[in-house]
C-alpha cells in the first residue's frame, strides 16, 4: 500500500515517537511510506491536493534512530506527491504542539484530509470528527459516568464556587490550550492563589475545573485503542502505566514521570467499552486513553503516544498490528473500488 | 419561542447590523430574547449548558437604535438562564474578527453550539456546519464551475507560477483567518511587491491564491440564502449590489464603497441553486452569497449582514421573514417532541 503520515514538522520528529516506529513499521513490511510536514501541503490547480513527501532510499531498518537519520539526510527522496493518489494518509500531528506562531498547523492536515477524502484516500483518523475535538468538549461527549465531575466557565466567581463545592481540591486548566501547559493543582495548601490561578487561565479563554482523583497521585493508565477497542495482540493489550516522580500536575506522558508494565482490570474495560461507541461513530481509528481510579482524565486521539512504551513491557510488535489492520482497510478499499464512507472505513 | 443569539461581545454590537434588526423583530413579535457573548457560557457540574444572558427591558421597540442602545444600557436585564431549554440559538458571531488573545471566542459558539443542539436546542447554523467552515477551503467543496480558479500553499515558487499562469493577476489572501485582512491584490506590474506579500502571508500560515476576476473590478452581489434558497419575501430577493470605492480590493462593508439596488439574474438564480445541495447538507441556515459575474466569491456562513440594506431597496421588512421561518422551525420541534437531527430541522 501507498501510505504517507503527515507530522508537524520532520526536523522536530524524535526517534521514539510512535509515528515513526509506525512508518517504520510499513516501510519494513515492504509498503510505499512518505512522511509529510504540516507545511507542505497544496491544494493544486486541478483540484489535487499535492505535498513535498520525504522517504528513505533504504527498504528495511532495524532502528526508527537510523531511519529518522536517513530521511533527514540528503540521502533522502524528497518529492512532490499527488496525497489523492495515496491509499492512506495518517493524520499525526500533535495540535498541542504547535502554538504561537506555528498556530496555522494545527489544522493543516484536517484541512487538505477533507479535501483528500473526495479522491478515495482513507484519512485517519477522521479529519471531519478531529476538528471537533480540537478543545476540551469532545471527552464532555462521552458518558457522564466514566468522566470526573466537570465545570467550564469564563467567570471567576462561580469556578470559585465549584471548587469550594469539591471541598477545595480540583484541577484547573484551559479548555482549548495545549494538553500540558497551565494545569494547576488546587489543595487547601494553595487556595490563597486561587484567584491568581484562574487568572492565569481565563485571561486566555474559558477554564475547565475538574474533581481532582486521587489516584492521580500516582500516576494513570494508557490504552490504545484501534478500531474502537482494545489493541490487543498476541494475547497482549497495549497498555502501560505512567507513574508521576515529582509534583507537578501534568498528568500526562509529556511530563516528568517513569512507565512500568500495568495489570489492565474491568475497570479499565469498562471505560474502554463506554467510549467505544462515540468512538467508532467519529471514525477514531487509533486513540489513546488516559485512566486514574474508575475514570477517563484525557482522550488522545491527535497523536497518541508511547505505543513503543507498551510495546517495551508486552514484548509484542504492536506496531505490526496497526499496520495490519490499515492493510485490511486497504483490502476493503480494493473490493470497494474507492467507494466508500471514510467514517465507516476508519473503525473496520 | 425563547431565542438566543450568539455575537462576539454584545458590547461590540452596533444598531445597523442584521443581528439587532432580527432581534428586533423577535422581540417585537413578542418572542422571548437572549444575547450572549463569547464568554457567557456555562458547562455546568449537573452536565446542564447554562449561559449569562442579557435582554432588553421592554417587550416592544420602534427602532433598532432604541433596541440597542436598551441592550448595552443599564437598564439591560443580566440573567443566568438555562441553555438546553431554549427553542433556538442563532450562531451569529464573526469569528474573523476574533483575532490576537481573543482567538479562543473564535469557536465558543460552536463548541457550545454543539453540544446545546445534542440537548434538543435548535442551534442554526448547524455548529458542525459552522465547524467545516472555520477556514477558507470549505469554499473548495463548492462545485467547480461556480467558483474562481484557485491555488492553496506555502510555497512561493507554487504561487508564482499560479500568478503567471493566471497571466500574472491574481488575488492572494490566508486560508485561516480574517475576511478583509491580508488580502492583496497581485498585479503583473507590481512584481517588486509580489515576493514580500507572499512572505508575509506565508509567515501566517497557509495561502490561497485566486484568479482575478475583472467584473469585480465594479463590485459584486449580495445575495441571502435561507434554508437552502434564494431569501424571498413578497416577491423580492434579499439582495444588494456594493460598489467598489478605488483601488481597494476588499468590496466588503468595512472597506467602504457604495450600496445600491441589485438586479436579480437568471445566473444568480443558477449560482444558488447549484450551492444549494451543499448548504442543506450542511444545515446552513442564513448565508449570505457574494457574486461577480457568474462565478461566486465567497459565501458568508458565520454571520452574513446586510439585511437591512437589502431591505432598504426592496422595502420589504426580510427580517420578519427569517424571524417567521425560526418560528416555523419551532413549530415543527413541539410536534416531533424535540426529537430531530439539527442539520435537517436548520433547512425545513
Amino acid at each position: 500500500m501507498r501510505i504517507g503520515f503527515l507530522i508537524s514538522d520532520i526536523e522536530t520528529e524524535k526517534s521514539g515517537f510512535t509515528t515513526l516506529r509506525l512508518a517504520m513499521t510499513a516501510l519494513n513490511r515492504g509498503h510505499e511510506v512518505w512522511v509529510i510536514n504540516a507545511g507542505d501541503l497544496a491544494y493544486d490547480m486541478d483540484e489535487k491536493i499535492r505535498a513535498r513527501a520525504h522517504s528513505t532510499a533504504g527498504k528495511k531498518y532495524k532502528s526508527t534512530t537510523t531511519y529518522l537519520k536517513e530521511l533527514k539526510s540528503s540521502r533522502a527522496r524528497s518529492e512532490r506527491i499527488t496525497i489523492d493518489d495515496l491509499d492512506i494518509l495518517m493524520l499525526r500531528n500533535d495540535p498541542a504542539q504547535d502554538t504561537g506562531n506555528r498556530a496555522w498547523a494545527k489544522a493543516a492536515g484536517i484541512i487538505f484530509g477533507n479535501v483528500a477524502l473526495r479522491s478515495g484516500v482513507i484519512v485517519l483518523n477522521d479529519p471531519t470528527a478531529l476538528a471537533g475535538a480540537l478543545d476540551k468538549m469532545y471527552i464532555q461527549l462521552l458518558p457522564q459516568h466514566i468522566r470526573p465531575r466537570t465545570f467550564i466557565s469564563c467567570d471567576r466567581n462561580e469556578i470559585k464556587e465549584f471548587v469550594q463545592e469539591l471541598e477545595g481540591r480540583a484541577v484547573l486548566k484551559g479548555f482549548q490550550g495545549s494538553s500540558s501547559q497551565e494545569v494547576f493543582l488546587v489543595t487547601g495548601d494553595n487556595r490563597a492563589n486561587l484567584n491568581q490561578m484562574i487568572d492565569a487561565i481565563v485571561n486566555y479563554g474559558y477554564a475547565i475545573a475538574q474533581e481532582y482523583l486521587p489516584g492521580a497521585e500516582q500516576g494513570s493508565v494508557r490504552l490504545f485503542l484501534v478500531n474502537g477497542e482494545p489493541l490487543r495482540h498476541k494475547g497482549k493489550v497495549a497498555a502501560f502505566q505512567w507513574v508521576r516522580t515529582g509534583d507537578g500536575m501534568r498528568a500526562n506522558i509529556h511530563a516528568p514521570g517513569s512507565t512500568e508494565a500495568v495489570k489492565l482490570t474491568d475497570v479499565h474495560y469498562q471505560i474502554a467499552e463506554a467510549v467505544r461507541p462515540r468512538l467508532v461513530q467519529d471514525g477514531m481509528f487509533l486513540a489513546g486513553l488516559e485512566i486514574v481510579d474508575d475514570k477517563l482524565i484525557d482522550i488522545d486521539i491527535f497523536s497518541p503516544d508511547g505505543l513503543v512504551t507498551a510495546q517495551s513491557f508486552e514484548k509484542v510488535n504492536f506496531c505490526e498490528a496497526v499496520i495490519e489492520a490499515l492493510e485490511r482497510k486497504v483490502d476493503y478499499m480494493a473490493y470497494y473500488r474507492r467507494r466508500f464512507d471514510n467514517v465507516d472505513m476508519a473503525t473496520l | 419561542m425563547r431565542l438566543g443569539f450568539f455575537v462576539n461581545d454584545i458590547a461590540a454590537e452596533l444598531s445597523a447590523y442584521t443581528t439587532t434588526r432580527l432581534a428586533q423583530t423577535a422581540t417585537n413579535r413578542g418572542d422571548e430574547v437572549w444575547y450572549f457573548s463569547a464568554a457567557d457560557f456555562i458547562y455546568g457540574a449537573d452536565d446542564i449548558i447554562y449561559a449569562h444572558g442579557t435582554a432588553v427591558p421592554k417587550t416592544r421597540y420602534k427602532t433598532h437604535h432604541a433596541y440597542l442602545k436598551d441592550l448595552q444600557g443599564p437598564n439591560a436585564v443580566r440573567q443566568r438562564v438555562t441553555l438546553d431549554d431554549f427553542d433556538i440559538l442563532m450562531l451569529r458571531s464573526d469569528p474573523s474578527t476574533d483575532t490576537g488573545n481573543r482567538v479562543w471566542a473564535q469557536t465558543a459558539g460552536i463548541t457550545f453550539g454543539r453540544v446545546a443542539k445534542r440537548r434538543g436546542v435548535i442551534v442554526v447554523n448547524d455548529p458542525d456546519g459552522l465547524l467545516k467552515a472555520m477556514n477558507k477551503m470549505y469554499f473548495q467543496h463548492f462545485p467547480e464551475e461556480v467558483r474562481p480558479r484557485t491555488l492553496i500553499s506555502r510555497n512561493r515558487d507554487d504561487i508564482k507560477a499560479f500568478l503567471s499562469e493566471m497571466g500574472g493577476n491574481a488575488v492572494i489572501k490566508p486560508l485561516q483567518g480574517s475576511g478583509g485582512t491580508g488580502v492583496f491584490m497581485a498585479k503583473v506590474d507590481d512584481r517588486s511587491n509580489i515576493n514580500q506579500m507572499i512572505d508575509t502571508l506565508v509567515r501566517e500560515g497557509y495561502v490561497i491564491a485566486q484568479e482575478y476576476l475583472p467584473a469585480a473590478a465594479e463590485g459584486d452581489i449580495r445575495l441571502f440564502m435561507m434554508n437552502g434558497k434564494p431569501l424571498r419575501y413578497k416577491g423580492k430577493y434579499a439582495a444588494f449590489r456594493r460598489v467598489r470605492r478605488g483601488d481597494d480590493l476588499r468590496s466588503n462593508i468595512h472597506a467602504g464603497g457604495t450600496k445600491e439596488k441589485a438586479v436579480i439574474t437568471n445566473d444568480h438564480l443558477r449560482l444558488a441553486e447549484i450551492v444549494r445541495p451543499k448548504l442543506v447538507q450542511d444545515g446552513m441556515f442564513l448565508v449570505g452569497l457574494d457574486i461577480v459575474g457568474d462565478k461566486l466569491m465567497e459565501i458568508n456562513v458565520f454571520s452574513p449582514g446586510g439585511l437591512g440594506s437589502a431591505q432598504q431597496f426592496e422595502r420589504v421588512n426580510f427580517n420578519e421573514a427569517v424571524i417567521t421561518a425560526l418560528e416555523r422551525k419551532v413549530a415543527y420541534m413541539g410536534h416531533y417532541h424535540r426529537n430531530f437531527a439539527n442539520e435537517e430541522m436548520a433547512m425545513l
